[in-house]
């Protein structure tokens, strides 16, 4: 079980953000914090990993308290057991993959054994002794994922961990992340703006609104009530077929042609459609 | 013309022994602004002791560390008590003395070079469980070779090339403190040119070649292969 509360007085870009945040999360669970940009949300991961202090509220992992500002507990980020995927994958470009790995690990425990079967899960032992700069940045993005893990952490904190990648490198790492935590099960939380990412990682999902809870709950509630609430699916219509009556539609990252329905007003190129399925297959 | 080669030697001595402890001196006052002091008001006046030899006239620092170095002052009588070695005019005094000149062009480079790395390099170390020393020792040194590099050039540059600091606390002694510099301002005093002239070009060659290999090592900075 994970119980926190924060406080905390964040300067923003558009001027001062009072963060206020608190919740408990069951043990292992999967937690995507979602919210706009500069709602300080890798603040908060911060919080959490002890690299920033909050100006009041405590931090709570199954007994163990890290942070408590009424009892002056603050554990320094050594003393937590974290593990943290940053958005830039902080790789130290002086050592190699293997290095990486094995420097993440203590004196005591630096045995071959779990550097290699993470280089296997995250299939890089072929490039182990290559310099991060060389890789591309799905690899470096994975090698960062396994030394997050590779102390085999109570709490994993991940920011961002697919925005920056295409959609194939993006299944992969979500593969691997998986293969991951079936193997050194963890509380994870996931920073993201991207309720995709949020989706095909998490099963709890934490919003963040100007500061502040918005909603907290399972996955499929939260994100399955907003689609409700919205209609359906938001798409932005590309052109207009009038003689094969379709239309191209792009839906996220990508293009689709659909058939124009035939009831309804003609939408226009450049307007935003909502679109609900009525009739779907299995492949 | 006979030539001495005395004042050469003196100077690569002084320039190599100043040069090592700098180096760790350095790379100490570096981790101490860094990681110990930083927050603190006391950051300011750290690096202002530091830079002090960048602006302040050779001759009064050189005057200060005169009188900091007599024999009956503190420093001077402890030196003489403890090691039996006399600070004024001897090649210890002007150790010390280029230690303290020279320690801005260690310092600067490397301090400047950890405070441009990113920020997330150093967390990233102290999430995965690393000490603030393991941390600068393994991490953000290594990457900055570059600039520690360029400060090991700069203060032996420095050093040889130093004379207002040498000549206020060592004098001119034959093979104790008359190094190169000292050694050409003895020549043009004595109207010895040729002598004069000899130890300039050496000096003039060596900067030069310095100053080259340094800026040439900074346009390559970027792509070295860490």
């Amino acid at each position: 079980m994970l119980q926190f509360s924060f406080k905390k007085k964040l300067h923003h870009h558009s001027g001062q953000l009072q963060f206020r945040l608190s919740a408990s999360l069951p043990a292992n669970s999967v937690t995507a914090i979602m919210g706009g940009s500069g709602e300080g949300k890798t603040s908060l991961l911060k919080m959490f990993a002890g690299l920033l202090k909050p100006d009041e509220g405590y931090l709570k992992i199954n007994d163990a308290c890290w942070y408590d500002s009424v009892k002056k507990i603050n554990l320094v980020p050594q003393k937590r057991s974290i593990g943290f995927l940053f958005q830039e994958y902080a790789l130290f470009p002086n050592m190699t993959v293997k290095e990486n790995l094995t420097f993440a690990l203590s004196k005591e425990d630096r045995n071959a054994d779990i550097v290699n079967e993470l280089l296997e899960i995250i299939d890089l032992k072929a490039l182990e002794n290559i310099k991060p700069t060389h890789l591309s940045g799905g690899q470096q993005q994975r090698v960062a994922l396994a030394r997050a893990v590779i102390r085999k952490p109570k709490l994993l904190l991940l920011d961002e961990p697919l925005s920056a990648l295409d959609n194939q490198l993006r299944d992969r790492l979500q593969q691997d992340l998986k293969l991951l935590l079936a193997k050194y099960p963890t509380t994870v939380l996931i920073v993201t703006h991207d309720a995709a990412e949020a989706i095909r990682l998490a099963d709890h999902i934490i919003i963040v609104d100007e500061g502040k809870l918005k909603t907290f709950g399972k996955i499929k509630d939260v994100l399955g009530t907003n689609l409700e609430k919205n209609g359906g699916i938001d798409a932005e219509v590309i052109s207009i077929d009038s003689s094969q009556n379709t239309m191209q539609i792009l839906l996220g990252d990508s293009l689709f042609t659909i058939n124009i329905p035939s009831i309804g007003s003609l939408p226009e190129e450049g307007d935003r459609i909502k679109i609900n399925a009525d009739n779907w297959k299995l492949n | 013309m006979e030539i001495s080669f005395s004042p050469l030697w003196l100077s690569l001595k002084l320039a190599t022994i100043t040069t090592c402890i700098l180096l760790v001196l350095g790379i100490f006052i570096v981790y101490l602004i860094h990681f110990k002091l930083k927050g603190y008001w006391l950051v300011s006046f750290v690096k202002s002791i530091v830079s002090l030899p960048l602006v302040l006239p050779p001759t009064v620092l050189g005057y200060y560390l005169l009188v900091a170095f007599n024999p009956d002052s503190i420093l001077g009588s402890l030196f003489e008590e403890l090691f039996n070695i006399q600070l004024v005019f001897s090649f210890a005094g002007i150790l010390l003395g280029s230690v303290i000149f020279s320690l801005p062009f260690i310092v600067n480079p490397i301090l400047s070079a950890v405070e441009n790395l990113p920020a997330y390099y150093e967390d990233a170390a102290y999430t995965l469980g690393k000490t603030q020393w393991q941390t600068f020792t393994k991490v953000m040194l290594p990457n900055i070779k570059s600039s520690v590099i360029v400060g090991i050039t700069m203060s032996f540059a420095h050093t040889i090339g130093e004379f207002g600091v040498i000549l206020m606390i060592g004098g001119n002694i034959p093979d104790e403190t008359r190094v190169a510099s000292i050694a050409i301002y003895n020549e043009v005093e004595m109207l010895n040119y040729d002598s004069a002239n000899f130890y300039s070009v050496i000096l003039l060659i060596f900067s030069l070649a310095v100053l080259f290999f340094v800026n040439f090592f900074n346009s390559r900075k970027n792509n070295i292969n860490l």
